[in-house]
């Protein structure tokens, strides 16, 4: 089984260093990213397996990067990191394409365990295979 | 432990945010906003139909009020036309006892009191001018008869005869009778000059004077005037004499034997032979007695004006009924003492009467005219009729003003009041922001201690150099979140005005060297410049040194957050004229000349996204500005966009400065600030 390839997307750069050094460990590939706007174009340049995205950003938001991964017809499954818990913005970003929702403070085994449903599964959107690149097919 | 605040905190803000929601949503909004229109709309269109039934009752109103005021000028003239014609009922009376009708009558009508009177007896009838005196009765003798009957066929003996008869006649009427017809049959006999003597002559003598024909006539007054006719043309000179003996005799009421209508006819006569000659107001005056006898009784009844049976004649009867005053309706009007009543009236009205059945054009105002005067009124009239317009006018122009000024105060309250409840909208919503962004930015350094202590705990080996920089990383987390928690804390006894500063004198010095260790730990970063310029023996400051580190820190704190990528911070402290200035300054984003004005109120954010990076709510410079203030001190800011900020507090030094020894200032250790 290949490494997964995970971008991390966080402004907090010690969240941002817990959250990289724990999925090393787990095997992943981890790229991050400190903004919006990094984190969008690491994305759009090689759309990982798996994308952990801090709502509140610099530059450009989670919403934001979100939507724009969704019209790119990107399937990268999408799981939001935040601190708003309220049911708005949870229908909210979930509309807008991510595929969970996780609200800080969180627990590090509870998200593991949560990104590797994802990587398991595989995208979750049924998507034409020739609209982007497909990193792998699904078991 | 951390967990459980954040717990308590997330439920705090769950509430706090459910409340703003309800108090800030768009249609609590949308209803303000129809309520303040309704408060405008309402009153306003209550105030013009007001002032529209305002205008129109206004005529109404001001004609009712000069009414009012004028109704007591008019019935002082009103008593006064009643004094009048009660005066003219006792004047009427006055000589009625010892006068004879005829004199009584001259007197009355010489005297102006009425067009013309009719003087009753004591049983009501009229006494003159009366019906012509009863005839007397006496049957002509036989020799009489027979001369008259040769007057026809001889006139000339005829006339011999009478003068024969004139001779024998035992009394004076019967030798003046015979002496007239001996002259109207000289006339007959052509002889006039012989007439003429006979006229002029014998029948002036006194004992003639109250001789009377057979109809009971004065026989001399016909006899002059037959003299008259035949004097007229032939001899003028003796004609006038005869003339003014004839009106001398005419206009004579002291003699009764002069009957009315014998008198009016040779009045008449008189005009009608000499057109020149007048006999003044008497023959008028006798004419519209005669007139109004021949169309009804005259009976004297209650002093009272009333109408005769003549159509346009009045009469008015004396205080006790024993003359009736006659008027035409033109004189009646004319005698109405309204001329001489200015002393009670304005100068712009005047005043009228009306006879029964008639009415005064553009009477103002009207009453009836008295007791003595039934069915007559007395009318007031507005000389200029605009005065009553103007004064109207006047009154409406208040209202319009008045009305003008209500609503333009209403509309600019109401303006203030919207202004007001946008403003207190735009705070609502940006104290809803203030929760997320608290909650954000208290669950982000939560959440990287969570993750990280997890780690260290999970992780097996532990690398000492991985977990000494997470350590740090910790630690880093925890001094902002402390930092945060300050920040809130102060603004929330900031908001309830209880926030109490302990002042003391302290050396400026300390206070920068408090922020930079709060600081330096984090400016060590790499891509970060941190200068400092503290100038020497910089004075010391009354203060609160933890507020006044704090408001320090939170200027480096902004410098940092809103700086790219290569921070260049530079903190100074310098002395000049008698203050003490602290200045940051960065090579940051910048700030707009508009943004300048508005940064130190509490919310604003320039840019929201920026802020999420360095974290923030909104609060520090608004935390700035509040300490800074309750040290008597300023803050101010100078900025680009695009090539940094100078943020420079300026605070007063302490009036004793340390000599030596550093003597105790007298307001050293004072409590201050709100409370």
């Amino acid at each position: 089984m290949t490494a997964k390839k995970i971008l991390i997307v966080e402004d907090n750069p010690a969240l941002l260093r817990g959250l990289k050094d724990n999925f090393q460990a787990q095997g992943y590939l981890v790229r991050t990213a400190n903004d919006g706007e990094k984190g969008l174009d690491a994305l759009l340049r090689d759309p990982p397996d798996l994308l952990l995205l801090d709502l509140m950003l610099p530059k450009v938001n989670g919403y934001e990067i979100c939507r724009l991964a969704r019209s790119h017809r990107l399937n990268t499954p999408i799981i939001m990191l935040t601190a708003k818990t309220q049911e708005d913005d949870i229908v909210r970003g979930l509309e807008l394409g991510a595929d969970d929702y996780v609200t800080k403070p969180f627990g590090i085994r509870e998200l593991m365990a949560r990104a590797r449903l994802f990587s398991r599964r595989g995208s979750v959107h049924a998507l034409p295979a020739d609209s982007h690149p497909q990193p792998e097919p699904t078991p | 432990m951390p967990v459980r605040c954040s717990a308590d905190g997330d439920k705090n803000v769950k509430a706090f945010n459910a409340k703003l929601t309800v108090g800030a949503g768009r249609p609590s909004g949308s209803w303000l906003m129809l309520l303040l229109l309704l408060a405008v709309l309402v009153p306003s269109v209550c105030l013009l139909w007001f002032m529209n039934q305002a205008v129109r009752n206004e005529r109404l109103a001001v004609r009712q009020k000069l009414a009012d005021a004028y109704r007591v000028n008019l019935s002082l003239v009103q008593n006064q036309l009643e004094a009048y014609w009660r005066q003219t009922a006792s004047e009427l009376d006055a000589e009625t006892n010892h006068l004879a009708a005829s004199a009584l009558f001259a007197k009355q009508v010489r005297a102006g009191l009425a067009d013309s009177v009719i003087c009753l007896d004591s049983a009501g009838n009229a006494a003159y001018p009366g019906p012509a005196l009863a005839p007397k009765p006496e049957a002509p003798g036989a020799v009489w008869t027979e001369v008259e009957q040769l007057e026809s066929s001889n006139p000339e003996e005829a006339a011999a005869a009478f003068a024969h008869l004139a001779g024998q006649a035992t009394n004076a009427s019967q030798a003046a009778r015979a002496l007239q017809a001996q002259a109207r049959c000289l006339v007959k006999a052509k002889k006039t000059e012989a007439a003429i003597a006979a006229l002029t002559g014998p029948l002036e003598e006194e004992r003639y004077r109250h001789a009377t024909d057979a109809q009971g006539r004065l026989l001399v007054p016909n006899a002059e005037l037959m003299a008259l006719e035949l004097l007229k043309d032939s001899a003028p000179e003796q004609a006038r004499a005869t003339l003014e003996r004839l009106k001398a005799r005419l206009l004579d009421y002291d003699n009764p034997a002069l009957a009315a209508p014998q008198r009016r006819f040779l009045m008449h006569q008189v005009q009608r032979l000499f057109p020149d000659e007048t006999f003044s107001a008497m023959l008028a005056a006798e004419d519209l007695a005669a007139r109004c006898l021949e169309a009804g009784p005259v009976r004297a009844g209650e002093p009272t004006m009333r109408p005769t049976a003549l159509p346009g004649v009045w009469q008015f009867a004396s205080a006790r009924g024993r003359v009736v005053a006659l008027y035409e309706t033109e004189s009646a009007l004319d005698r109405m003492p309204t001329r001489n009543v200015w002393q009670f009236l304005p100068a712009d009205v005047s005043v009228g009467v009306a006879s029964p059945g008639h009415e005064i054009e553009q009477a103002f105002l009207s009453l009836p005219a008295g007791a003595s005067l039934p069915g007559w009124r007395l009318a007031l009239v507005l000389k200029d009729q605009r005065l009553f317009d103007t004064a109207a006018d006047q009154r409406i122009a208040s209202y319009v003003w008045i009305g003008f000024l209500v609503l333009a105060t209403v509309i600019v309250l109401a303006a203030l009041a919207l202004r007001l409840v946008r403003r207190q909208m735009a705070l609502t919503q940006l104290r809803n922001d203030l929760v997320a962004n608290v909650t954000h930015e208290l669950k982000t350094p939560l959440a990287s201690m969570r993750l990280l202590v997890d780690t260290l705990l999970n992780t097996q080996p532990l690398h000492e150099q991985t977990a000494r920089e997470y350590l740090q990383l910790i630690a880093q987390e925890n001094l902002r979140l402390s930092r945060l928690i300050d920040n809130f804390l102060t603004f929330s006894r900031m908001e309830r005005n209880k926030y109490a500063f302990g002042f003391k004198e302290v050396p400026a010095t300390a206070i920068v060297e408090g922020a930079i260790t709060a600081v330096r730990e984090r400016f060590n970063a790499p891509g970060c410049r941190f200068e400092t310029h503290i100038a020497p023996e910089l004075p010391t400051v009354v203060a609160d040194a933890d507020a006044l580190v704090t408001a320090v820190v939170n200027l480096l704190d902004n410098a940092y957050k809103y700086s790219g990528e290569e921070k260049q911070i530079a903190l100074s402290a310098s002395a000049e004229n008698g203050s003490v200035s602290f200045a940051v300054k960065d090579n940051g984003i910048g700030l707009s000349p508009r943004d300048t004005k508005r940064i130190f109120k509490r919310f604003f954010q320039v840019d929201q996204r920026l802020s999420r990076s360095g974290g923030g709510c909104g609060l520090g410079l608004s935390i700035v500005k509040f300490i800074v203030t309750a040290h008597h001190g300023s803050v101010r800011v100078e900025s680009q966009p695009g090539r940094g900020s100078t943020f420079t507090i300026s605070l007063p030094k302490a009036e004793t400065q340390p000599d030596a020894e550093g003597r105790v200032p007298s307001n050293t250790d004072q409590t201050g600030g709100l409370t």
